[in-house]
């Protein structure tokens, strides 16, 4: 048979898949190493360990870039078309950098009904942001999420893996100063 | 396989115990409608096209992942189904483009064949739809069309069931899922136009294909894949007298329901660069004057006891049937004539699914037929006459110009123009098997048909025809007209044939030595 | 009005830890169990009468019973703390202030249906939660709670805490366990049940965080002692989390059959402000919707509420009152079903990012009257078509907010804004 000609095939998957590169290739440190080996005692499979595995990557390399992508599918011996497809169906794994304190309220209706949209409207001016943007500092990214769970706190946000609430406008400028000063 | 009695929209039939509702139901002669199963990839349950009433359970359920078992009925005519199955393609096309008229699926589309027959519904779609990438490849030889993508999964499953790739993947969850392959990693393995015949819509098409021909205008012909020793089972699909693509046709004893991308595309050289007409040194010539030519050295080495001085190059590339012509040829109307070929082609690439090592859709049939001699001994000697039958050894094999030099006179039979033709004194056009029914054995023994799907292009002629008229200036004859006639011949002279009924091929072809047809043996 | 059974040791000091739990009897009831047949307890739990606290109310006894008894592959047991039903939050407060209650009841259930390992399937939200239950865990472990040979008779228990990462469709037992495999959360099939082929291809059970927090109590008390709360379908007590427009929300451990009233103007303390309470949705935001008038009328017990056209679901109570208007709330509910969908079954897929758009547009003022019909019409093509209940979870809170509250529906169409608040809610063009 003659060899295909390769065109260039790299448009399908980059228009679809919302993965950019760090530029450097990725890899564990020892002691995280040693975590994931441990990791895998805990599971019958490998593929079973992917969703602590992507905890670990991003704990370690701050995000979920192609190359984490590729280093996974390596370690866990999965196509990268199969853990981008994890990736992307979780909404915790962030595929692009993210600032050092990540504030994301909750917008569902426990929330809502309490004046939440009245606090992303401040968070939004004090920020001086939208929803999904992060600050020229690298300080704070913003995104709505859904139900934390905390809704005897509403209106509530989640700062990292921290929940904050009952929130109010006036809360949440003190809130983000209070950050913006521990950040520096 | 126990044998069970169901009730399909009122209607008794017997089928397996374990079928799904979808198989059951055909049978039936009802087709229920239905995107993501596939019987070669199993059961996925994700469209929710195939829901059907079943007696005794309240909620619809859904057809293919239902199984039959006595005295199961159920139906998939009621006021219900119907709503809900329209139902389900109203969200179907809710962000899905309209756009039949440019896309290259219309006419074997499923969402347009249900839309006709259970959709009609009118339009209350009036919000905005989504919009995903059009045109796009995906890999060398499909293009993906992400707005008309149903998400089935078929084309997921099957590059992770069968190829085991993984290169299709369905991202994001939700209304903005979509499906796709990885950055750097497209859908290029061997099978990926699989994923075109899979794809119940125009998301996925073959770049070979797409806006050559409206599907509509093709017909199909059942025959033999030949681009290696599988024999992979195909539609021949063609119009105008030309073969336009093949797809893979289901055959569960050879090729499942699949074919490899290298094989789909030979079909090109029964279109491309034929051999349509007689050539003597270079000219045109009619085809009975050529004979004639042909037949006046044949019968000079025949009639001055030198038979031997002729020579027949034959090929694996060839029918069974060619085989058996030349055969006869050189061993009763030449009487002793030096005859034998192999594998010129050189190997191609073997995978664990379908693909052989050996480029040659009949080496089985070949050395059945005893004819495996090495194809240097058959030349070394030289003489009067060399028939070259099919292929081009030449072309493959340029060294081999010395030896046919040694011969006084050199004819060609073949369906195509190349080296062999072009250094032959005569070269005279046979029928490919396109043009003509007959059978190929594949590398596990099995016999299978193909089916003439166009008439003989040009003074194209059945090869056994030819070398008939040739062996008749010796005053002899074949007196085959059809390929029955010479099967009939071929079960009595090769104890290989013995058990083989021609008639008896059918569809899926049988295994030699067995004399069953294939869907009898293996069960 | 309260009974504080699972909640008993919130706000002891450190409940949390090993040694605040052992102090108030902790892991006493692992002993019993083990000195009783593991039949027995599957016995006690039917004869409880417990019910799933995930949301669905499936006889505990009677889903362990499924398992199969003899079986070539280890069994396992998921729990699942993916909660995320939006209104929800008990367990939450389980994980935080109890999490070795959880792993005494994994012991005790894992013993009782033959199981070798567990897995705590935990949302990827929950921080201190995560903590909290890892740190459990590993104190169990060091203690020989956990690990080979528990009862001295070769019972090893492996516990496992498996962070989810976002995704509400993991609460579903399936997607629970195709999320634990590594893959999508996409809900699977059935037939199989989880029971049979569950996680790895092995039989499963699949409970809920205060499913499995009752156990001990159970084991402790017995089965008569439990069905002395409750009501004779509902025996037994159920956390409560309340929400949205009441002064005191929080998580509240009431007798099942205690009427809503209650617990909505005595242990809530009233709507805030004095006001009318327009609206009740008490059993988690998938649950049809009642009126205040028809809330304060109903007793919270699966029989009664399923009387009243609803669910009892996860015991998640939003509370809303005469101000809140029912467009704007079911556009936020149904902004959270489509961005939720799995992408799996078409119905769903479609459906709620179609029911979403139009109820977004009705809420805008923008809406066309025959909206609501067509609403009313995909809703009823969404309902019982698809792999999981997701797809009913969007369209059953849809038809009967607008059955409920046609009018101020219809007070939206050519509006060309929210007759109710005044404006449209901005945020939903954020939306995807």
């Amino acid at each position: 048979m003659q060899p295909y000609a390769k065109p260039n095939l790299d448009i399908a998957g980059r228009e679809a898949c919302h993965v950019e590169s760090m530029g450097h290739s990725v890899a564990f440190s020892d002691a995280s190493m040693e975590r994931f080996r441990h990791l895998l005692t805990r599971y019958p499979n490998k593929q079973a360990a992917l969703l602590p595995t992507l905890w670990m990557a991003q704990q370690e390399f701050g995000w979920i870039s192609t190359e984490v992508i590729e280093y996974v599918s390596e370690l866990l011996e999965l196509p990268p078309s199969h853990v981008y497809g994890v990736v992307s169906f979780y909404t915790m794994y962030y595929r692009k950098p993210m600032g050092k304190y990540h504030i994301q309220l909750c917008t569902n209706l426990s929330c809502m009904l309490m004046g939440g949209s009245t606090v992303l409207d401040a968070l939004q001016e004090k920020l001086g942001i939208g929803l999904g943007e992060t600050t020229a500092d690298g300080m704070f990214s913003l995104d709505e999420v859904e139900c934390l769970a905390a809704c005897e706190m509403a209106p509530c946000c989640q700062m990292n893996d921290e929940y904050h609430g009952p929130l109010t406008p006036e809360s949440v400028g003190r809130f983000v100063d209070e950050l913006r000063a521990r950040g520096k | 396989m126990a044998k069970v009695k169901i009730q399909v929209n009122g209607r008794e039939v017997e089928v397996d115990e374990g079928l799904n509702l979808i198989e059951a139901a055909r049978i039936a002669g009802v087709e229920v409608p239905h995107f993501c199963y596939h019987p070669g990839l199993g059961v996925d349950g994700n469209c929710r096209q195939c829901l059907v009433e079943i007696d005794g359970i309240p909620k619809l359920q859904i057809a293919c992942n239902s199984f039959v078992k006595d005295g199961l009925a159920f139906r998939t005519d009621t006021e219900r189904v119907t709503r809900m199955q329209a139902g389900v393609l109203e969200f179907l096309f809710l962000n899905h483009p309209l756009d039949c008229p440019i896309c290259d699926q219309s006419g074997e589309c499923l969402l347009q064949d249900y839309y006709i027959s259970n959709g009609k519904y009118e339009s209350r779609l009036d919000t905005d739809k989504r919009h995903k990438r059009k045109a796009v490849p995906v890999g060398p030889r499909v293009m993906l069309d992400a707005e008309r993508c149903v998400l089935c999964s078929r084309c997921v499953r099957f590059c992770d069931k069968v190829t085991g790739t993984g290169e299709m993947r369905i991202v994001n969850r939700g209304n903005r899922a979509e499906i796709t392959t990885y950055p750097d990693r497209p859908l290029e393995n061997d099978y990926s136009l699989c994923t075109v015949d899979v794809c119940p819509v125009g998301a996925l098409t073959s770049k070979d294909f797409r806006f050559r021909k409206r599907v509509w205008h093709l017909q199909s012909a059942k025959s033999l894949c030949t681009g290696c020793s599988r024999g992979c089972n195909v539609y021949m699909e063609h119009e105008g007298g030309k073969v336009y693509r093949y797809r893979p046709r289901e055959n569960m004893h050879v090729n499942d329901f699949w074919m490899c991308d290298p094989g789909r595309l030979t079909y090109t050289p029964l279109n491309d660069e034929r051999l349509d007409v007689a050539i003597v040194t270079g000219e045109e010539r009619t085809l009975p004057e050529s004979i004639e030519q042909v037949g006046t050295w044949i019968n000079i080495a025949v009639a001055s006891g030198q038979s031997d001085s002729v020579a027949v190059l034959v090929s694996p590339q060839s029918s069974t049937e060619t085989l058996y012509a030349a055969k006869r040829f050189a061993k009763d109307i030449l009487g002793g004539a030096r005859i034998g070929g192999g594998n010129v082609r050189p190997a191609g690439v073997q995978d664990e699914i379908l693909r052989r090592a050996d480029a040659n859709p009949n080496s089985k049939g070949l050395e059945m037929l005893g004819l495996s001699a090495d194809p240097a001994a058959v030349l070394s000697a030289g003489g009067t006459v060399l028939l070259v039958i099919d292929d081009d050894p030449l072309g493959m094999n340029p060294d081999l110009a010395g030896a046919f030099g040694k011969f006084e006179h050199v004819v060609y039979l073949g369906s195509n123009e190349n080296a062999t033709s072009a250094k032959a004194e005569i070269a005279l056009p046979i029928t490919p098997h396109s043009e003509c029914d007959g059978t190929f054995v594949n590398f596990e023994g099995r016999v299978q048909r193909f089916w003439k799907a166009l008439t003989p292009r040009g003074d194209s002629l059945w090869s056994p025809t030819i070398m008939g008229r040739i062996a008749e200036f010796t005053g002899q004859e074949f007196g085959w007209k059809s390929v029955r006639d010479l099967w009939a011949d071929l079960q009595k002279t090769e104890d290989a044939f013995a058990a083989i009924d021609y008639a008896s091929l059918g569809e899926v072809g049988a295994a030699a030595g067995s004399g069953q047809p294939a869907s009898a043996s293996a069960e | 009005m309260e009974i504080k059974r699972l909640t008993k040791n919130f706000g002891n000091p450190e409940s949390w830890t090993l040694a605040a739990y052992e102090k108030t009897g902790g892991y006493q009831m692992v002993k019993k169990a083990f000195a009783m047949d593991p039949e027995a307890i599957i016995e006690l739990v039917k004869q409880s009468g417990l019910r799933g606290r995930g949301g669905a109310g499936f006889p505990t006894g009677m889903k362990w019973g499924f398992v199969p008894k003899q079986s070539d592959k280890p069994k396992y047991l998921c729990v699942n703390a993916d909660e995320s039903e939006p209104g929800t939050f008990k367990d939450r407060y389980l994980l935080e202030h109890d999490p070795h209650a959880l792993v005494e009841g994994i012991i005790i259930s894992c013993w009782a249906v033959g199981i070798r390992y567990a897995y705590i399937y935990i949302r990827g939200e929950f921080g201190l939660p995560y903590y909290r239950i890892e740190a459990a865990v590993k104190e169990a472990y060091e203690k020989g709670y956990l690990g080979s040979n528990l009862n001295g008779k070769g019972f090893d228990l492996d516990v496992t805490v498996h962070r989810g990462a976002g995704a509400y469709i993991c609460g579903e037992e399936t997607g629970l366990i195709e999320s634990l495999e590594g893959k999508k959360g996409q809900p699977r099939l059935k037939p199989p049940f989880p029971a049979v082929v569950g996680v790895f291809g092995c039989p499963t059970v699949v409970n809920n965080v205060e499913t499995i927090q009752s156990i001990p109590w159970i084991i402790e008390h017995g089965a008569e002692e439990y069905r002395k709360a409750g009501t004779e379908k509902s025996p037994g007590t159920k956390l409560f989390s309340v929400s949205g427009h009441v002064k005191r929300p929080g998580v509240y451990e009431i007798p099942l059959g205690l009427p809503c009233k209650t617990l909505v103007h005595d242990l809530c303390g009233g709507i805030i402000d004095g006001k009318r309470q327009k609206a009740n949705i008490v059993g988690g935001s998938s649950v049809p919707i009642l009126t205040g008038e028809e809330a304060d009328n109903v007793d919270l017990d699966y029989e009664s509420l399923a009387a009243a056209g609803t669910m009892l679901g996860s015991g998640g109570m939003i509370v809303m009152d005469e101000d809140t208007c029912m467009v704007w709330a079911l556009a936020v509910l149904l902004k959270f079903y489509a961005h939720e969908s799995c992408g799996q079954c078409t119905p769903c897929r479609e459906g709620t990012g179609w029911i979403r758009n139009l109820v977004y547009r009705l809420e805008a003022g923008d809406g066309k009257r025959e909206d609501l019909d067509k609403l009313l019409s995909i809703t009823g093509n969404m309902m019982g078509t698809t792999i999981c209940v997701l797809a009913d979870a969007a369209a059953m809170p849809t038809e009967s907010f607008i059955k409920k509250f046609r009018a101020e529906f219809e007070a939206h169409v050519g509006a060309g804004r929210c007759p109710i608040r005044g404006k449209s809610a901005h945020f939903l063009a954020h939306a995807h």
